[in-house]
């Protein structure tokens, strides 16, 4: 088993207060509780991540919207993976090894793997069906979060994760995010300065003082854990 | 001077080396890719600050 421990609020991180104030994001993060805590406490079991994490990115995300973005639109629903790269992602996991016997029954139950063991395209439909989105969207950030470069000796940069699931991997900030540029923006303080302005918010809302993080292990600890 | 046999050992023995090197680099990888998951236990510390 490996251990690592991610510390919130991160030091000289604020949650924008345009995205919300303290009790207002508390309010969101209780509402999504209410609505998908079944779906989430099942996607942490499954993949290993917290639900404080899971819920904090619906947050931010969707703000527990299971239709937010335009109709249609390849990247609708609570945490806005894209479905172009959906199929391939759960390919992937399947064909390592590494997709848990949990996420295999629900995406079963919805037909997205077939009895021969084949994952079929996934539509606009099952990104606002709020089991499977947030099911194929822990995959998709425990893929993430399984690179090298979201881990150093310090342990997992959430920070790291954050970047890339919002802007790519190949982009500029993507290519910040994974330490491939000179200097290395190694601390969440760094890469949240460094970044496009919306990736930035998005690093401190996540885990600036006041964000969805914070709250989620704190305030509501109790009911989220 | 060192014979062409010689020569043909160290080459080929060099490049063996490689090739079952990498194969286990690969191999590696792929196993610590695939185990992650299953032993990932992260925890979340909220320090206040």
């Amino acid at each position: 088993m490996s251990t690592t421990t991610i510390k919130v609020p991160v030091a000289s991180l604020q949650s924008p207060s345009s995205w919300g104030s303290r009790a207002a994001i508390k309010g969101q993060l209780e509402k999504i509780w209410k609505n998908y805590g079944t779906y989430i406490t099942e996607a942490s079991k499954n993949s290993n991540i917290p639900k404080s994490v899971i819920v904090s990115f619906i947050s931010v995300e969707s703000g527990g919207n299971a239709t937010a973005g335009s109709a249609g639109h390849i990247t609708q629903g609570l945490m806005q993976w894209n479905r172009t790269y959906a199929q391939k992602q759960l390919q992937d996991e399947l064909a390592k090894g590494r997709m848990s016997e949990g996420e295999k029954v629900i995406l079963k139950k919805y037909g997205v793997l077939n009895a021969n063991g084949n994952i079929r395209a996934v539509t606009n439909a099952d990104q606002i069906n709020p089991e499977l989105n947030i099911t194929i969207g822990s995959i998709v950030l425990g893929q993430q979060i399984d690179q090298a470069w979201a881990t150093d000796v310090n342990g997992l940069h959430l920070d790291r994760v954050i970047a890339v699931y919002n802007a790519g991997a190949y982009g500029d900030t993507g290519k910040k995010a994974r330490q491939l540029t000179t200097p290395k923006l190694d601390t969440p303080l760094a890469l949240a300065n460094n970044v496009n302005s919306i990736t930035s918010a998005y690093i401190k809302k996540m885990l600036g003082k006041d964000g969805a993080m914070d709250i989620a292990t704190s305030d509501l600890k109790s009911i989220i854990g | 001077m060192k014979s062409n046999k010689t020569i043909w050992w160290i080459v080929t023995g060099v490049a063996l080396t490689g090739i079952v090197g990498g194969i286990a680099y690969v191999w590696y990888k792929s196993k610590k890719y695939k185990d992650a998951k299953a032993n990932r236990n992260i925890q979340i510390v909220n320090t206040g600050v």
